[in-house]
C-alpha cells in the first residue's frame, strides 16, 4: 500500500514535497528538478526563499510565517530562479501539521500561463494605447473640421460679399472689365464655399455615429424630391417615382444625405437631345434593397464608372455641370458607413442608372 | 421710441457686411455693434433701461465667447427674455445645442452670400421686431 502511494508521489506532473516548519524541503518528487533544474540533493540544501523572486519575496515571507506557526493552509503564485537564471512561475498550496514540524506542499509550474496572460495583459495596454490615439486624432479632426468651417469661410463670405456690394452699390462706377472682374470673384468665392461644405459633410459622414434602424423610402424621398421642385419644375424633368419603395435598415440622416446627391445628379446632367425623365423604384437583392435612381442624361464612359465615386472626380468643366467632385464620393461613404454599396450602370448618351443597396429590415434585425 | 438691435461681432467685414444687408432690407432698426463678450455685457449693463430689441450674437469672440454672453444675459432678471439670436459661422453640433440650451431663441449661420444676408435681415426684422411683441413687455 506505501509502495503504491510512493509511485504516485513519484510520478505526480506536480511538484510534491514535504518541508520542515523553516520551508527546508526534506522529501521531493522529480518533478522539481524538472521544473527548476537543481538536483534533490541541491533543492534540500537551498531554502525556498534564496530562490524566490525579490518582488515576491514580502509575499513569501507572509506565507512561510503563516505556515510555520501553524496557522492553515497557505497560497501564493510567485516567480521562482531556474537554475539557468531564468524565472519560473509556480502556483503552490500548503498545509502545516504541527503536530509533525512538518509542511506538505503541492506546487505547479503556471508559467506558460502566466506569460499569455502577460502578453494579453502587454496586447490589451497597446490595444488602449492606440484607441487613445485615435480618440486624440478624432478631436483633432474635429478641431479641424471646426476651423475650415469657421476660419475659412469667415474670409470667403467678406469676398463674395464685398464683390456683390460692388456690383450692386458701385456698378455706375466700375467699367464692363470692373463688373466682370467682380462677377468672377463673387463665383469663385461662392464655389469655394460650396467645396468647404462638401468637404464638411463627407469628413463628418466618415465620423459620424451611425445607428441603424427600420424605416420606409418612400417619405425621404418624397422629402427630398420636394427640395428640388423648383429645378425639376425650371429644366422641365419628368420624375416617376414608383412607390412603394418599401422599407431598410440604415441610418435616416446618412440616407438623405446619399440619395439627396444622387437625385441632384439625376436632375444635373441632362441631354440637350431629349426631355429629361427621372425614374426611381426598388429591387429586392437578397438581403439588400436596392434603391435605382435612374435618368436619360448624357450618361458616362464605363472607364469611368469607378473613378467618379472617389474624392475629387469631376469629369466636366464647371461652367457646363458645376460641381465640387465629393458629391459621389460622400455616397459612396455613406452607403459603406451604413453597411451597404453603391455601383453604376450607364453608357455615353444613355442615360444613368445609379444604385444604392441597403440593408433590408427584416434580415438585418433577425441577424442582430 | 428707436428701435436698436445689439450686434455682438468681432469680424469688422461681418459688421460692415450685416449693416449693409439690414440697409438693403430697408430694416429701420439702428445696428448698435459690441466688437467683444466684454464690451456685449457692458453695454446691456449701461443699457438697463432701454435695452434692444434683439442681440444677434457671435459664438467665437475673443475673451468670452458668445455663448459666455448668453449665458450671463440670461442670469440678469431684466434680460432673461430679450430675444437673443445666434449669427455665427460654426456648424458644430455642440455649438447649436449648447446655444439653445442655454435659452438662445434661434440659431441662424451666417450666410455665404449677401442676397442671402439681406433676406436673413428681412426675416429677422418682420419676426422679431415687427409682429413680435417684445417678450419683454409680456405681462
Amino acid at each position: 500500500m506505501e509502495t503504491r502511494r510512493n509511485r504516485f508521489f513519484t510520478l505526480a506532473l506536480d511538484m510534491l514535497g514535504i518541508a520542515d516548519s523553516n520551508g527546508r524541503l526534506l522529501q521531493l518528487n522529480p518533478s522539481w528538478e524538472s521544473v527548476l533544474g537543481y538536483s534533490e540533493s541541491e533543492l534540500k540544501s537551498i531554502s525556498g526563499l534564496d530562490l524566490v523572486h525579490p518582488s515576491d519575496r514580502e509575499a513569501m515571507v507572509k506565507r512561510m510565517e503563516h505556515l510555520r506557526i501553524g496557522a492553515g493552509p497557505a497560497q501564493l503564485e510567485a516567480r521562482y530562479r531556474h537554475k539557468d537564471g531564468s524565472y519560473r512561475w509556480l502556483l503552490w498550496s500548503a498545509v502545516p501539521f504541527p503536530v509533525e514540524n512538518l509542511i506538505y506542499i503541492f506546487a505547479r509550474d503556471i508559467t506558460p500561463r502566466k506569460e499569455a496572460e502577460c502578453k494579453v495583459a502587454s496586447l490589451n495596454r497597446e490595444l488602449e494605447q492606440r484607441l487613445a490615439a485615435l480618440t486624440a486624432i478624432n478631436g483633432e479632426l474635429e478641431a479641424f473640421n471646426y476651423s475650415i468651417a469657421h476660419d475659412l469661410r469667415t474670409p470667403l463670405r467678406s469676398m463674395s460679399g464685398f464683390a456683390k456690394a460692388l456690383l450692386e452699390d458701385e456698378s455706375a462706377n466700375l467699367s464692363s472689365m470692373g463688373l466682370e472682374y467682380a462677377t468672377r470673384i463673387a463665383r469663385s468665392a461662392n464655389y469655394m464655399d460650396n467645396l468647404l461644405l462638401d468637404m464638411l459633410a463627407y469628413s463628418r459622414l466618415a465620423a459620424a455615429d451611425i445607428r441603424p434602424e427600420p424605416f420606409s423610402l418612400d417619405e425621404p424621398i418624397a422629402e427630398l424630391l420636394g427640395l428640388v421642385e423648383k429645378e425639376v419644375r425650371d429644366r422641365k424633368v419628368k420624375v416617376e417615382v414608383r412607390a412603394p419603395l418599401g422599407s431598410v435598415f440604415a441610418h435616416l440622416p446618412t440616407f438623405k444625405q446619399v440619395a439627396t446627391n444622387l437625385i441632384s445628379n439625376s436632375i444635373k446632367f441632362l441631354s440637350p437631345d431629349r426631355a429629361p425623365c427621372v425614374t426611381i423604384y426598388t429591387t429586392n437583392e437578397g438581403q439588400f434593397v436596392r434603391l435605382w435612381i435612374q435618368d436619360n442624361g448624357i450618361g458616362i464612359a464605363p472607364e469611368h464608372h469607378d473613378k467618379i465615386f472617389g474624392l475629387f472626380q469631376r469629369l466636366h468643366d464647371n461652367q457646363t455641370y458645376p460641381g465640387t467632385g465629393i458629391g459621389l464620393a460622400l455616397v459612396r461613404k455613406g452607403a459603406e458607413r451604413m453597411g451597404g454599396r453603391v455601383g453604376v450602370e450607364s453608357r455615353p448618351g444613355m442615360g444613368s442608372r445609379f444604385w444604392v443597396d441597403l440593408p433590408a429590415p427584416q434580415l438585418a434585425q433577425n441577424g442582430n | 421710441m428707436e428701435t436698436k438691435i445689439l450686434h455682438v461681432e468681432d469680424n469688422p467685414d461681418d459688421v460692415v457686411l450685416t449693416a449693409m444687408a439690414f440697409r438693403k432690407a430697408s430694416v429701420s432698426a439702428r445696428l448698435e455693434v459690441a466688437t467683444d463678450g466684454h464690451k456685449a455685457i457692458s453695454t446691456l449693463s449701461n443699457a438697463a433701461a432701454s435695452p434692444p430689441s434683439c442681440v444677434l450674437l457671435d459664438i467665437k469672440l475673443p475673451s468670452i465667447s458668445g455663448l459666455e454672453v448668453l449665458s450671463w444675459i440670461r442670469k440678469q432678471p431684466q434680460l432673461k427674455r430679450l430675444p437673443v439670436i445666434m449669427l455665427t459661422s460654426s456648424l458644430l453640433p455642440g455649438d447649436i445645442n449648447q446655444a439653445y440650451d442655454l435659452g438662445a431663441n434661434s440659431y441662424l449661420i451666417k450666410p455665404p452670400n449677401l442676397e442671402t444676408l439681406v433676406d436673413l435681415a428681412k426675416t429677422i426684422d418682420h419676426y422679431w421686431l415687427r409682429t413680435n411683441t417684445p417678450p419683454s413687455m409680456v405681462p
